[in-house]
């Protein structure tokens, strides 16, 4: 086996969420734009977003902090690379660890597209080293992807 | 002292690394045969065996000679969870995004 395929083997992996909203994709573009709106809905439940910077020129940091319910804050940002109006965002993203440092590094891409008089969006995010759950990989590994996945499930 | 997870994000951010815990996953192995596959020297494998250990991806025989390299399963298992708290994140920002964009249509209908 050459060195090269043996390099190819624990791909990064990638999260992939599409969904359909129920609004014209301006609306929903607008949402993502419009910091005073990203305010109210991002972050997961028993956070509340707290800081925002959110200048979408491509080349310009972001920052925003959001809090837990107990209190603690959690930093992240990234840089945008991307901005097509209404049809596709593309920004780094990396959530700060407990040193201050930042933690690795992750690209999200996010697309919309009509449907009708609703919002088809596509949102992809990659750059996580996971070989847990690496989908494909090349013939010959199997065995090794299985080992390794059986040693991850034990612990 | 750094964050445990950010060396091991940045243990795993190397392709050889990953290849070597790959080769790791399936048993021991000492420097010379994890060097064999990739054409490269002892000292160049020993450099990388080195983060890996310091992230805490493996653990080294004290044997002089013989050192075998073992995997550890635990950090590896950290890392693979962060792809769960960003699907989290994302998941219920969009659940949010939809009760946003259906109060703001609302607002529109009854403004006119």
């Amino acid at each position: 086996m050459s060195s090269q395929d043996a390099l190819a083997e624990f791909d990064t992996h990638a999260l992939d969420i599409t969904r359909i909203f129920d609004a014209p994709r301006s609306l929903v573009f607008g949402a993502f734009v419009d910091a005073k709106q990203a305010l109210q809905w991002l972050g997961p439940r028993g956070f509340t977003m707290t800081h925002l910077d959110w200048d979408l020129r491509p080349g310009s940091a972001w920052r925003g902090c959001m809090r837990a319910n107990d209190g603690r804050e959690l930093w992240h940002g990234g840089v945008h690379r991307e901005v097509t109006p209404e049809r596709r965002l593309v920004f780094t993203f990396a959530f700060d660890l407990a040193d201050g440092r930042r933690g690795p590094e992750t690209l999200v891409t996010i697309t919309f597209e009509d449907r009708g008089s609703k919002t088809l969006m596509r949102f992809h995010q990659s750059g996580f080293v996971t070989p847990r759950d690496a989908e494909s990989y090349r013939a010959g590994w199997e065995s090794e992807f299985d080992q390794l996945t059986r040693l991850l499930d034990r612990n | 002292m750094s964050d445990p997870l950010s060396n091991v994000f940045s243990a795993l951010a190397d392709p050889t690394r990953r290849a070597i815990l790959a080769r790791l996953a399936r048993g021991e192995a000492s420097v010379t045969e994890l060097a064999r596959p990739f054409q490269m020297t002892g000292p160049g494998i020993s450099k990388h065996l080195k983060v890996l250990e310091r992230a805490g991806l493996i653990v080294r025989g004290r044997a002089a000679q013989w050192r075998p390299s073992r995997l550890r399963a635990r950090p590896l298992k950290d890392a693979a969870d962060w792809l769960d708290h960003y699907r989290h994140y994302w998941e219920e920002s969009f659940d949010r995004l939809d009760e946003h964009l259906r109060k703001l249509q609302t607002k529109g209908k009854d403004g006119e």
